[in-house]
């Protein structure tokens, strides 16, 4: 590197091209997941762009420029939130839901059937709008570890909290979507209960596959 | 290790963020156990699935560009000392070179790095699948040039597959490579004849590593989601400049 003498501020336009500019389609996915509307998403990384350059001296080379740009787009989205007063759903009231919504389900029964009746074959629409569906912070966690790869520390430093909180939302978030994706694609059997929702998946087939051996 | 605390750890197992131990141990257990092991090799699918198809939803063209004008317009007010310049051609050129503004600049039918990478994640559709053996059978047979394995042979990586495509109108072949669970591939193309020299570089593209680099006449692109210092390890000869 360093191919020729380059000035303070031009290495620096330099360094912001290479090291944030790449991450442009990584941001729009992330803002379209947060905000859920293509314009607004336009905004959010614009401004998103703006700032980190603005800042870019706060970046510390060798992190991850990916998870410091999705942690100002975050906090610039939550600020617009604020000032919209627009309404954000409540970590506590939701987790009693997820708690609820995922009560007697079995994860494992997802990968029993075949590929054809499998989410496996879940389009992109489907999968969009099964990540949707989630709860904000549980769709970020998700987005940010299975889409686009940050590590748990990573996660946890652009959402602000500690590991910990990040796990049992990727946990929640995953099955959550999960199951709604299989509900959304018809293949599972819904059965209401006096108690709640309770989800068998292929009920008929998985009876007899309770125990997994060892 | 129980079966239910395998379905405790699966997502830090496939998360990459177990240690070496813990590590082991979900592995010998899935081997001795064909619940836990149809269970995370379908999860493993699926995510592969939800990443591919997530990762093709890309930023339009409009933004870009608008997030491009913004910067260069806040560069412009912000240094009145600063006025393009020797240095700032001198910049322009260095980033050419090394990232991203070659992508930007490049017609997008010759750049190699956007062809490499949109094959990695359409890799599902690799034409053989198998070891190396069966690989170099399969190239001997179809390859549309004299190839040559780009990654040596060493502990952690593994050849598990391989195609003929073409990619930006040239012949190419596309290996793909198991390092430790972490997939990654190769684009290889034979440098055209009268094309202009080829230099090594490295790009971050869709969460993805890109190292492009020449070798012997051959162009090869690395796309892989793993970090920088991986790569220089997998590829020593990309960063011999
Ligand atoms: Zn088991």
């Amino acid at each position: 590197m360093g191919l020729w003498p380059i000035g303070g501020r031009a290495r620096e336009a330099t360094r912001f091209d290479r090291e944030a500019m790449p991450h442009l389609d990584a941001a729009y996915r992330f803002a379209l997941s947060m905000t859920r509307d293509a314009a607004e998403a336009d905004d959010l990384v614009q401004e998103t762009f703006l700032k980190a350059l603005r800042s870019f001296e706060s970046f510390q080379e060798g992190t991850n420029c990916k998870a410091w740009l999705f942690r100002i787009l975050r906090n610039t989205w939550f600020n617009k939130l604020r000032n919209g007063a627009r309404e954000v759903d409540s970590d506590d009231a939701m987790e009693a839901i997820q708690d609820a919504a995922l009560a007697g389900w079995d994860d494992r029964a997802f990968y029993r059937a075949p590929d054809e009746a499998s989410i496996l074959r879940a389009t992109r629409d489907e999968l969009e709008s099964a990540l949707r569906s989630l709860p904000p912070d549980f769709r970020e966690a998700v987005v940010m570890s299975d889409v686009e790869g940050l590590t748990y520390k990573e996660i946890a430093d652009v959402m602000g909290t500690p590991i910990g909180t990040v796990m049992s939302r990727l946990y929640r978030g995953r099955r959550l979507m999960r199951r709604r994706l299989a509900k959304a694609m018809g293949i599972d059997e819904v059965e209401e209960e006096a108690g709640g929702e309770v989800v068998q998946l292929f009920a008929a087939r998985s009876k007899g596959e309770g125990g997994h051996g060892m | 290790m129980e079966c239910d605390v395998l379905s405790r750890y699966m997502d830090l197992y496939l998360d990459g963020e177990l240690a070496v131990q813990e590590r082991v141990e979900v592995e010998t257990h899935i081997r001795g156990c064909e619940g836990c092991r149809r269970f995370v090799t379908g999860e493993s699918r699926f995510r592969a699935v939800l990443r591919q198809q997530m990762l093709a939803v890309r930023a339009p063209g409009s933004l870009r560009d608008q997030v491009t004008e913004k910067l260069k317009g806040h560069r412009r007010s912000s240094t009145p000392a600063w006025r393009p310049s020797i240095a700032y051609a001198a910049a322009v050129a260095g980033v050419a070179i090394l990232g991203y503004l070659v992508i930007a600049t490049y017609p997008k039918a010759q750049d190699p790095v956007a062809g490499a990478v949109a094959a990695h994640v359409a890799s599902t559709g690799l034409e053989m699948s198998g070891d190396r053996d069966q690989v170099e059978t399969f190239l001997r047979l179809h390859a549309p040039f004299s190839y040559r394995l780009p990654v040596a042979d060493r502990e952690g990586i593994r050849l598990v597959g391989a195609r003929v495509t073409r990619l930006n109108g040239l012949p190419a072949v596309v290996y793909q490579y198991d390092a430790g669970g972490k997939m990654f591939s190769v684009a290889q193309y034979r440098i055209p004849e009268g094309a202009a020299e080829v230099q090594p570089r490295l790009d971050h593209q869709d969460g993805f590593t890109v190292a492009t680099y020449p070798d012997r006449g051959l162009i090869q692109t690395l796309v892989g989601d793993l970090p920088d210092g991986e790569v220089s390890r997998i590829v020593p000869a990309a960063w011999t400049y």
